[in-house]
C-alpha cells in the first residue's frame, strides 16, 4: 500500500465536498431522515443510497454475473470504506460526469476482479489525498488514540441501479446482492422496503445507522425553473386580465428564490463545517490559554475544572 | 497521575472566553488562527468555542497531554518544563503557560 488513509467523518457535507474535489460535478449528497415517498421525491434525481451502520451483517446471496458488468470492488482499506462506497455509486452511474481523474480511474480499472478493484482504490493517490483533506494534520491527533471516534467502526453499503437491477454493493462479500429488477422511476421505492427491514433488525439493538443519498445537485434545476416562471411572469404582466395567475405566478416564483436561498445556506453550512474540520485549531487554543492567562482567568478556571471533575467521578 | 486533573474543555467554554472578546486587542490576537473565511468578529469566535469540530479538537488535546505528549509540547512551545505534574498533565501545563505569561509581563 503506497499511503495510509485516514478515517473521516460521515457527513453529508465531507461527502459532497469529497466528491466535488475528486473531479465529479453537480452532486448534492443529504442525509436522509425520513423514508416517506414524500421526503424522497423532494430529493429525486437520487443516483444511489449510502447506509452505514456500525455492525458486519452477513446474509444473501451475491450476484456473480454481475460483477463483469459493473464497478464491484473488495473492500481491501479499512479507512477507505466511506469513499469506497461512494465510488460504488458515483463509477454505475452513466449519468455522472466524472471528471478526468476519475473517468481515468474506471477506465484503468474496468477489467480487473473485485479483490484488484479494492487495492486500486487504495492506491490511488488522487482519491487517497481528496479523503485524508478531511482530516486535520494537528500536533496531538493520533487515530490509533481516538478509537472512541463514532466513525471509526461503521460499515457501508451502497444501493444503486445498474443495468435494471437494484444492486446492493457491501465490499466485505464478494460480489454485489441483486434485490430484482428495477427502472430510474421506481428504484426508490423499491429499495425502500430492503432497508425498512435492516433498520428494523437494528432498531431494537445499540446499532446506530444513518443513510444518505447521492443527489443531482438541484441549483441548476432551480435556476431554469427562475428563468421560465420569470418569463411566464413577463408574459402575464402584459393581459390585464390574468391578475389571479400572475399573482400565482408571483408566489410560484417566490417558493423557487426560498427554495435557492435554503440550498445555498445548505452548502454554506457544509463549507463552514469543511473548513473546520481541515482546520488545525492548536495555534488557536495556545493564544486562548495564553489570553486567558494575561487577564486572570486562566488560575479560576483551572479550579473550577478541577472541581467539576472531582464532581463528575464522584457521580 | 490525573486526580486532580483540569480539562481543557471547561477552561475553553464561552462562558469564560466571551467577556474578554470585547477588548478588540483580544479578538485581533485570536483572529489570525479562525479558519480561512471565517468572519473576523467576536461572534465567529463564539461560534468557533461551540462548534464540535473544536470541541473535539480541544479533547484531543487534553487526552494527548495526559498520553505523554505533554513534555514534547512544552518543548514545542517553550515552556518551563519544571512546573510540578503532580495534578495531572493538563493543569501542569496549563500552569507552564501562565508562569510564562507572568514571566513575560515580568520582562517588559
Amino acid at each position: 500500500m503506497s499511503g495510509s488513509w485516514t478515517t473521516i467523518e460521515s457527513d453529508p457535507g465531507v461527502f459532497t465536498q469529497l466528491i466535488k474535489e475528486m473531479g465529479v460535478e453537480g452532486i448534492l449528497v443529504e442525509e436522509i431522515y425520513d423514508l416517506s415517498e414524500e421526503f424522497l421525491e423532494t430529493l429525486k434525481p437520487v443516483y444511489g443510497l449510502i447506509f452505514l451502520f456500525n455492525w458486519v451483517h452477513n446474509d444473501a446471496a451475491v450476484d456473480m454475473n454481475a460483477i463483469n458488468k459493473m464497478f464491484f470492488a473488495k473492500q481491501k482499506v479499512n479507512n477507505a470504506c466511506a469513499t469506497q462506497a461512494i465510488l460504488g455509486i458515483l463509477l454505475n452511474r452513466k449519468e455522472i460526469k466524472l471528471g478526468a481523474e476519475l473517468e481515468s480511474f474506471k477506465e484503468i480499472t474496468k477489467d480487473l476482479d473485485p479483490t484488484m478493484k479494492g487495492i486500486a482504490i487504495g492506491e490511488n493517490d488522487h482519491i487517497r489525498k481528496v479523503h485524508n483533506s478531511f482530516k486535520t494534520q494537528e500536533p496531538f491527533e493520533s487515530d490509533e488514540r481516538m478509537a472512541t471516534s463514532k466513525d471509526d467502526v461503521f460499515h457501508f453499503i451502497s444501493y444503486v441501479p445498474v443495468n435494471g437491477s437494484l444492486m446492493e454493493i457491501d465490499g466485505l462479500k464478494e460480489g454485489p446482492v441483486n434485490h430484482g429488477e428495477c427502472t430510474e422511476e421506481n428504484w426508490l421505492s423499491k429499495v425502500k422496503p430492503v432497508i425498512e427491514k435492516r433498520i428494523a433488525q437494528y432498531q431494537t439493538s445499540e446499532i446506530r445507522f444513518n443513510l444518505m443519498a447521492v443527489t443531482k445537485d438541484p441549483l441548476e434545476g432551480y435556476q431554469k425553473e427562475m428563468k421560465e416562471i420569470s418569463q411566464k411572469i413577463h408574459e402575464l404582466e402584459k393581459d390585464e386580465s390574468k391578475i389571479a395567475e400572475l399573482e400565482a405566478a408571483k408566489m410560484d416564483k417566490q417558493d423557487i428564490l426560498d427554495k435557492i436561498h435554503m440550498h445555498e445556506a445548505k452548502l454554506n453550512r457544509y463549507s463552514v463545517e469543511n473548513a473546520r474540520r481541515r482546520h488545525n485549531w492548536f495555534p488557536l487554543i495556545i493564544e486562548l490559554l495564553k489570553v486567558l492567562a494575561k487577564n486572570g482567568k486562566l488560575e479560576p478556571a483551572i479550579k473550577e475544572s478541577q472541581e467539576k471533575t472531582k464532581k463528575r467521578k464522584e457521580a | 497521575p490525573e486526580t486532580n486533573d483540569a480539562n481543557l474543555q471547561d477552561v475553553l467554554t464561552p462562558e469564560i472566553v466571551s467577556p474578554l472578546l470585547k477588548d478588540r486587542d483580544v479578538c485581533n490576537a485570536l483572529f489570525p488562527h479562525l479558519p480561512d473565511n471565517a468572519p473576523l468578529d467576536s461572534q465567529s469566535i463564539e461560534e468557533v468555542l461551540r462548534s464540535p469540530q473544536f470541541i473535539h479538537s480541544v479533547n484531543s488535546l487534553t487526552y494527548a497531554l495526559r498520553s505523554g505528549a505533554l513534555g514534547p509540547l512544552m518543548a514545542e512551545l517553550g515552556l518551563d518544563t519544571s512546573i510540578s505534574t503532580s495534578d495531572g498533565a493538563v493543569v501542569a501545563f496549563l500552569r507552564a503557560i501562565q508562569k510564562k505569561e507572568d514571566d513575560t509581563m515580568d520582562e517588559s
